[in-house]
């Protein structure tokens, strides 16, 4: 068998090849003989020695799946990372290490597992992450910007929802004694947070300034006002990320110089503390730096006004706001220890508002530091008894495209190959006689070249150009760069194929495969035993 | 603190002058609206006019064009933070401009501030070749009612505008584009 996949390997291919291999006997004497290596490929090739070992390690890999064996289960969702993100990403990042890129491995990339998630809403094609959401936290999927609901509930009509309410599994696991976080690099109240622990048939109730008069007739309450007051268990233990204006009123000024929303003068965040008196508050980087992981159980960090900064914009932050792998190491130092375990969710949330804005840069950038967070958990955690999860919620309209050489920058111009197969020094001219950059969008604002002084988010100020843009003098590699769009919308929109599932621990194999969306929750569920659990502590 | 606060920022429009949940002050500046007839002598041919209104009160401040269907509206505009809002009239929405803080609307912003001497507003000005001549100013209620119904506009953060296209009327502003020209 060796030796036919040998033969198979290391010599062209050819159909007297093919018919030689599987025995024909009825062999044309006049037939040249097939050219043989006289090289031993399986001592000498890396991708084969890598492959070979891949398999030996696969061997040894164990299956543990019992009901039960996760005593712990982290939840890591790149919001829009689709998969062509995760390629342009682990390039990205091997690039900025000093490699060719594409050999290298994302931490995730190298989990046990692997499956495909069908992230479609009930009733739309291409998901929000409202929707999305729902389906990985309470197993059911629902309709696009419904969050905690089932299908049958109208979007923004609260009397809909009513008996439509579900469970989430940051709610089971507060039942079954275990200690809880959510973390985003979004506002907290964001779709993705908030599908955590909150039950509201319109995503932008985030406070209740947002509500309608129908909503506070029927008795729905704002995302924020939920989150403080989320009843289940002991409450959810960590919680951090942006959106701090939907927790005070709008007649006050918070710490950075940004108003409230709130127009019912509840301030949350003292509510928070009254609730929680050994409880830290915590909204810059040099409170964050304080909490002392070992003594504090509960900590509620609000980094931002609205979103917090991307990772490359991080350090202009007016108070100064931690990282998403800084969030998640302190998290995960005062969750574990509970003896019972616990469940986290990190939320890398701007990886999507990147993409919409049409910046690749910024994507990639904080699918980087994504990165970075699920490594930090892969080091502190026992993977004898912790299910990791990454995955995303949705796609986005990205693409990777051309024919560039090895190692060609990622956000560059496309440089081909010649016909030998070797570089081309020049950038290769399309059929408009202009350069073309790997990645680009479908759709969206299109192209802007702001250089290295933007902010983030800046392209929404100007009009859209979509189309084709003479970029032989841009600097196509630099923060400011948005890449060009076919069709023109004001924003980048999401996308409708499968996104990635990457799992290790107890449970991983349960994802192997193509699933719907909804099938996470129920890995998760069989993996940590969470409906058992939290009815045996009732 | 609020005066000084003022004071630094009219002087030094970056520097920093944060708040911590202090309530706001609105009564240290009286409420008004300016109409300023802008005769733009840099348009070929001959001068063209237009009328803007400058709103003011404590902590807002909006520029309208005549004809424009889009009014910039900043919050906290005395401080060294202030948030950008585009106030869609015809649709009775908002976006909020949370972190754009353009050279552009900077300068945009600075140059309003200079048309305030004292707490009121400057009889004539020039600002890029244009001359600005005060024609009316008003102090009464109305400003405050304006603003705080502008205020109480649907809004979507621009961050989250990509998310929202479920929303039939911010669909169409998005196929419109924003901010074309405040
Ligand atoms: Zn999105």
């Amino acid at each position: 068998m060796m030796k036919s996949t040998i033969k198979l390997l290391s010599i062209a291919v050819t159909t007297a090849l093919l018919s030689g291999c599987f025995g024909d006997d009825d062999k044309n004497e006049s037939e040249p003989t097939p050219a043989v290596s006289t090289i031993d490929w399986t001592k000498t090739n890396e991708w084969f020695e890598a492959g070979e070992q891949n398999v030996l390690t696969a061997k040894e890999t164990q299956e543990l799946l019992e009901k039960g064996a996760a005593k712990n289960v982290i939840l890591f969702v790149g919001d829009g990372m689709s998969v062509s993100t995760v390629t342009a990403a682990r390039i990205f990042a091997g690039q900025q290490n000093g490699q060719t890129g594409e050999e290298y491995q994302l931490s995730f990339e190298k989990f046990p597992v692997a499956g495909f998630s069908k992230t479609y809403n009930t009733n739309q094609q291409t998901p929000d992450s409202a929707g999305t959401m729902t389906a990985m936290v309470s197993g059911v999927k629902t309709k696009a910007g419904v969050i905690g609901y089932g299908e049958k509930a109208l979007r923004a009509d609260c009397a809909s929802g009513s008996g439509q309410e579900l469970v989430t599994s940051i709610e089971l696991a507060e039942m079954a004694g275990k200690s809880t976080g959510v973390l985003s690099t979004a506002r907290i109240t964001h779709a993705t947070p908030a599908a955590t622990y909150s039950k509201s048939p319109e995503r932008n109730w985030e406070s209740d300034n947002n509500l309608t008069d129908e909503a506070k007739a029927n008795g729905c309450t704002d995302i924020a006002s939920q989150l403080v007051n989320f009843s289940y268990g002991d409450g959810i233990d960590v919680v951090m990320g942006g959106g701090r204006r939907h927790f005070f009123p709008s007649s006050v000024i918070d710490e950075e110089g940004k108003s409230g929303k709130r127009k019912d003068g509840q301030n949350l965040i003292d509510e928070w503390r009254a609730k929680y008196t050994n409880g830290i508050y915590v909204y810059d980087q040099t409170g964050f730096d304080a909490i002392d992981a070992a003594s504090v159980n509960k900590v509620f960090g609000l980094f931002n006004s609205s979103h917090m900064e991307y990772e490359v914009d991080r350090a202009n932050d007016i108070a100064g706001e931690p990282s998403l792998s800084e969030m998640t190491q302190k998290s995960l130092d005062i969750l574990s220890k509970n003896d019972k375990g616990f469940f986290l969710m990190v939320e890398s949330g701007r990886i999507d508002h990147g993409h919409h804005a049409g910046n690749a840069y910024r994507v990639l950038q904080d699918t980087v530091e994504f990165d970075r967070a699920i490594q930090v958990a892969v080091n502190s955690v026992d993977l004898s008894e912790t299910l990791i999860i990454v995955t995303a919620d949705h796609g986005h309209v990205f693409t990777m495209a051309g024919y560039p050489t090895r190692g060609n920058p990622i956000l560059g111009l496309v440089k081909t190959n010649d016909s030998a197969g070797h570089a081309e020094d020049e950038h290769v001219l399309a059929k408009d006689d202009m350069p073309y950059t790997t990645v680009g969008y479908r759709n969206g604002l299109g192209f802007a070249d702001y250089g290295d002084t933007s902010t983030g988010d800046q392209r929404y100020s100007d009009p859209h150009a979509a189309g084709r843009y003479e970029l032989s003098d841009v600097a196509v590699e630099s923060h400011g760069f948005h890449q060009e769009a076919l069709v023109p919308l004001s924003s980048e929109t999401h996308s409708g194929e499968d996104v990635g599932i990457y799992a290790i621990g107890p449970g991983a194999q349960l994802l192997r495969g193509t699933h719907e969306q909804s099938n996470i929750f129920h890995a998760i569920n069989h993996a940590a035993d969470l409906v058992a659990k939290a009815e045996a502590s009732q | 603190m609020k005066n000084k606060c003022f004071f630094i920022v009219i002087t030094l429009l970056y520097a920093e002058c944060l708040f911590a949940g202090i309530k706001t002050d609105t009564k240290s500046i009286v409420s008004q609206r300016a109409y300023y007839r802008v005769i733009d002598s840099e348009l070929q041919g001959k001068p063209k006019s237009y009328t803007l209104t400058v709103w003011m009160t404590g902590n807002m401040l909006a520029l309208e064009k005549a004809g424009n269907s889009s009014i910039a509206l900043w919050h906290n505009w005395q401080t060294s933070k202030p948030t950008l809002f585009q106030v869609f009239k015809e649709h009775d929405y908002r976006i909020e401009f949370e972190r754009i803080h353009t050279q552009k609307h900077q300068r945009l912003l600075a140059q309003l501030q200079a048309l305030l001497q004292d707490g009121s507003f400057v009889q004539r000005a020039t600002i890029n070749n244009k001359q600005l001549i005060l024609q009316r100013l008003i102090k009464d209620d109305m400003v405050e009612l304006q603003i705080n119904r502008w205020s109480d506009y649907k809004t979507y953060d621009y961050a989250d505008i990509g998310d929202n296209e479920a929303d039939p009327v911010l669909a169409k502003l998005i196929h419109q584009g924003f901010i074309q020209k405040i």
